[in-house]
């Protein structure tokens, strides 16, 4: 192996965190050609060569061994004896997989039929035989082993017919799911309350029931080799640019992983930067926020391993907005995006800034609040890091701890909590009362945070803030956020820069921290290129513009 | 190393190319840490913190003696009950040759590193203000970083060693927060200067060089009997309160380059701050213009800037100063006056304006004759009319000013007269 040119340090870092080369090698949305877009698909379909026999014995008896039946005793192949009136029998054989297929189905769709479809002819042909079938019953047919394997584990039911050298494969499958209830982790106050599940059907169904467009396009993206998942792409094909659906299909064929095709699990292997720290793609649990990042020329990804879907691509507002604040008059929203702007800020960098106060600059400290700190650590054994680092522990141990324990005994969390970060530190003399609101203050700040993943970002960013005030003090801190703001400015997801449309300045509903009047945001915002400038033509409210041709 | 038994080496992993890695990642890293920070981190109870600095004339002639107030934190914290501000505070002197040098000199007795970042009151005492300058003195306190110039700059009458162990305020913990809100208070009323460092300085460094600082006192106890015709009319220290805490603020001591040259009284201080239009309200007294003997009280309010015009150019210089004021009439003394009356309301009027003309018209007298600086900061006004330096120049402000023509113009308007619209009368009216 050729031996690498070891780059130095800084120029690793650099590259690392801020990619000089961003404007070239990476993957845009703009004019710029990406030629691995043109090549040809990583992985393609099946093919369907004839394995089939035509003895529907010797047939079920390959497709047994391949799914190690009889041992495997979840793979049923049954007989059935067909009658027509003149008395003669043939038998075809079923195959399917119980779990995944419904038997009641396979009764009135497949057994049923067949059997009536019998007694009605004199001289039925097992060839004919499928013919009835395909015409009461969604179908398809297939000639080799693999894609009749497909086909089962997908919930199918494979007939094997005497003579007939296809398989006609029905679909019968019914697969038990969590039915739908509240989104869990992305609860509002107003607006709809249904959350997506865990099976893939029922997430796009939900989706599409909220966006009835013919443009409305799924795309089903098959995963890796070993357990057969597949993975649905749902974008609107009048807006979506093509480049970006592309892509995001591609990168889902070019994941090869033994492992399940769960969305979060995917979400980690689409990202642009996995090793950042700060998330570059987002999950939403809410049809309603995966429509809203369609409607916003994005993509969705949705499996049925998990009740979420990734939003391509994903900026920072992605990570900052809620869905409630579309469904709340302005001012309401804008207030609550303040007070979560102020939250984030507080759990990013109130022990940081403290620690730089109190060790560093205590001039900047009013007197009073100086002197009670001053006052307070008299007693206290450990220097200020220590004793932040302490209650700063104890809260994340009390969060995971709230986390895992089982619900039947989780009350006595809270008891724990309280009187080990409150009364009990303090009255022990470990911890200044003061630094328990600190503490306290920023655990609900970053509780108020309201993507999980930004939540996690914050949290470890916290702590490096934290180190960097208590080594450098504020000049630590400005040096944090410089490096900060630089990494995130180099940031990109699915081609569309993290800060995007921000920075860089292009045109969009200006929905960062504040959001206009939901009538003034005409515009589809122009970060993921898509094929259309404007939501609307003309105004959005034209009552009003009624309203006021009537007046004088 | 082909045949190596070590998991992952047919990668080309290298351990030894590894380790220079992460030697170089780790020595920039560490170095530019250690480079960049001053290392100046402290624990906030390795500091005594002075809050208030005494700076009087030394034993020797070039020696200053100097009093740090230092706060005890102990008595800030939660769960200690309240303490009197004389039990909160250490308070420590010393003779020496520099203000530098006297910290270190003062840890021979004191446990922690003295530090003035939270240093609140700075007093300097009349003795060692005579003695030059001022600011000169005291350069290595200013010119320090944590000494801030927010810092309320107090002249006092006697030793400011003593004025500070004899001041023992009653109401609050801290004694740096009496200094505050006496010179909040007291200043709202105009009946002392205000008083922070930085205004000292950039008046002392202006046009005219003049400066008024604050001016406190410890009340004797052979209460010198100052008979004057009101009691706003003293210094410092001459007010007769009875109460446990037996110092006072009121007047203003008056700076010229850097020097003490006098002293105001209380009433002069307000009269120079309604000048300076700082006043926001104060109550006075006048006469009953029907009746002599009789007083009625207002309560003066300063809404308006001053408007002050001045001819620098003219010979003398001349200076106008229209001053706008609004009175509440708060208390009269005869029992059968209808206040409301218009005719009365006028006469009243004439009678504040009067009164309150001449006393301005006393005080800038004072500062053309006695002092002969302009501690008005009329200067700041004429030099608006000058576009160049050279043309400031040849005015010669520092000069000529205690020759100008001062014309001072008071127009009061009484707004309200109170609830009452006629006068409490006794028994069944």
């Amino acid at each position: 192996m050729k031996r690498k040119k070891m780059h130095s340090f800084f120029k690793q870092v650099k590259r690392a965190m801020f990619d000089p080369a961003a404007g070239t090698d990476r993957f845009s949305l703009g004019e710029r050609s990406s030629p691995h877009l043109d090549s040809t698909r990583l992985r393609d379909p099946p093919e369907d060569p004839p394995d089939l026999t035509g003895d529907p014995a010797k047939d079920a008896e390959a497709l047994q061994s391949l799914f190690g039946a009889p041992r495997n005793g979840d793979f049923l192949s049954s007989e059935i004896r067909l009658t027509n009136r003149s008395g003669q029998s043939f038998s075809v054989r079923l195959l399917f997989l119980r779990g995944m297929t419904d038997n009641r189905k396979i009764d009135d769709k497949i057994v049923r039929p067949l059997l009536e479809a019998a007694l009605q002819t004199d001289r039925v042909k097992p060839e004919t035989l499928a013919d009835f079938l395909v015409h009461a019953t969604p179908t398809a047919t297939a000639t080799s082993h693999a894609r009749i394997k497909e086909a089962i584990l997908d919930g199918a039911v494979a007939i094997l017919t005497p003579g007939v050298r296809r398989a006609v494969l029905v679909q019968a499958t019914k697969v038990e799911h969590r039915a739908v209830g509240d989104a869990k982790t992305e609860l509002v106050i107003r607006g709809p309350h249904e959350g997506f599940v865990e099976s893939l059907e029922t997430n796009i169904s939900l989706v599409r029931k909220i966006l009835r467009s013919e443009n409305l396009v799924t795309e089903y993206v098959p995963l890796q080799e070993f357990y057969q998942t597949k993975a649905a792409v749902m974008y609107l094909s009048d807006l979506a640019n093509e480049k970006l659906v592309e892509e995001v299909k591609l990168r889902l064929e070019g994941i090869k992983m033994e492992s399940i095709a769960n969305t979060l699990v995917l979400q980690q292997l689409l990202e642009d930067k996995p090793n950042s720290l700060i998330p570059t793609l987002s999950v939403t649990e809410r049809p309603d926020r995966a429509s809203g990042a369609i409607i916003d020329g994005g993509v969705i990804v949705l499996s049925g391993h998990a009740p979420f879907a990734i939003l391509c691509p994903t900026t920072l507002w992605t990570l900052f907005h809620t869905s409630e604040e579309i469904y709340t008059r302005t001012a309401y929203a804008n207030f609550v995006r303040f007070v979560r702007l102020f939250a984030t800020f507080f759990a990013l960098f109130a022990p940081g800034v403290y620690i730089a106060l109190v060790n560093f600059q205590p001039e900047m400290l009013p007197t009073d609040l100086m002197f009670h700190i001053a006052g307070n650590r008299e007693l206290l054994p450990f220097p200020t890091l220590v004793e932040i680092l302490l209650m700063e522990l104890a809260f994340e141990l009390i969060r995971e701890a709230g986390i895992r324990i089982p619900s039947v005994i989780g009350s006595t969390i809270g008891i724990v909590g309280a009187l080990i970060l409150g009364q009990a530190a303090v009255q022990a003399n470990l911890v200044s009362p003061l630094l328990v609101i600190l503490v306290s203050i920023t655990g609900l700040g970053s509780f108020a945070v309201p993507n999980q993943d930004l939540a996690y970002a914050v949290r470890l960013g916290r702590f490096l803030f934290l180190f960097l005030g208590s080594l450098l003090g504020f000049f630590g801190i400005s040096l944090g956020v410089v490096f900060m703001l630089g990494h995130m400015v180099s940031l990109q997801s699915f081609g569309v820069p993290f800060l995007a449309p921000l920075y860089p300045h292009m045109s969009s509903n200006r929905d960062f921290i504040f959001r206009k009047q939901l009538w003034k945001q005409e515009e589809y915002g122009q970060f993921t290129r898509p094929k259309k400038l404007r939501r609307v033509r003309g105004a959005i409210r034209v009552w009003k513009n009624l309203w006021e041709d009537r007046s004088p | 190393m082909a045949d190596s038994c070590w998991p992952g080496r047919h990668r080309g992993f290298d351990a030894v190319r590894a380790a220079k890695t992460c030697l170089a990642a780790l020595l920039p890293a560490i170095s530019g840490l250690l480079l960049a920070g001053c290392w100046d981190a402290h624990e906030l109870e390795e500091y005594a913190f002075v809050t208030v600095v005494g700076v009087d004339v030394g034993e020797r002639d070039d020696t200053i003696r100097v009093t740090y107030q230092i706060s005890k934190p102990r008595n800030f914290a939660s769960k200690e009950s309240a303490t009197t501000a004389d039990k909160a505070t250490e308070i420590v002197s010393i003779d020496t040759p520099s203000l530098y040098a006297s910290r270190n000199l003062i840890n021979a007795g004191t446990s922690r590193v003295l530090t003035l970042v939270q240093a609140k009151v700075l007093i300097v005492s009349e003795a060692f203000a005579k003695k030059g300058n001022l600011l000169l003195e005291l350069e290595s306190l200013v010119r320090e970083r944590d000494f801030r110039r927010d810092i309320i700059l107090i002249t006092c009458r006697g030793k400011a060693e003593e004025f500070i162990r004899s001041n023992r305020p009653q109401l609050e913990k801290a004694p740096y927060r009496y200094y505050e809100l006496i010179t909040q208070t007291d200043s709202a009323s105009g009946l002392v200067p205000d008083s922070q460092l930085h205004d000292f300085i950039v008046s002392s460094e202006g046009g005219d060089r003049s400066a008024l600082t604050m001016l406190a006192g410890v009340r004797e106890d052979d209460d010198r009997e100052a008979q004057t015709e009101e009691l706003d009319d003293l210094l410092a220290g001459e007010l007769r309160i009875e109460g446990k805490n037996k110092v006072q603020f009121l007047g203003s001591a008056v700076y010229n380059d850097q020097k003490l040259i006098g002293l105001l009284t209380g009433r002069e201080t307000r009269m120079a701050q309604l000048v300076r239009g700082k006043v926001k309200q104060f109550n006075a007294f006048v006469p009953d213009p029907e009746e002599e003997d009789k007083i009625v009280a207002l309560l003066v309010r300063q809404q308006r800037r001053p408007d002050i015009r001045i001819d620098p150019f003219a010979d003398p210089i001349r200076i106008d100063v229209a001053i706008d004021l609004d009175l509440d009439l708060t208390g009269q003394q005869n029992p059968n006056r209808r206040v409301t009356s218009n005719a009365y309301i006028e006469r009243l009027q004439r009678a504040a304006d009067e009164r309150l003309t001449k006393q301005i018209e006393e005080v800038v007298r004072k500062s053309q004759e006695q002092f002969r600086c302009d501690f008005f900061g009329f200067y700041q006004t004429a030099r608006q009319r000058c576009f160049t330096e050279r043309c400031w120049d040849r005015v010669r402000w520092r000069e000529r000013y205690s020759d100008a023509k001062v014309e001072v113009e008071i127009k009061t308007h009484i707004r309200r007269t109170g609830k009452q619209l006629d006068t409490v009368r006794g028994g069944n009216s």
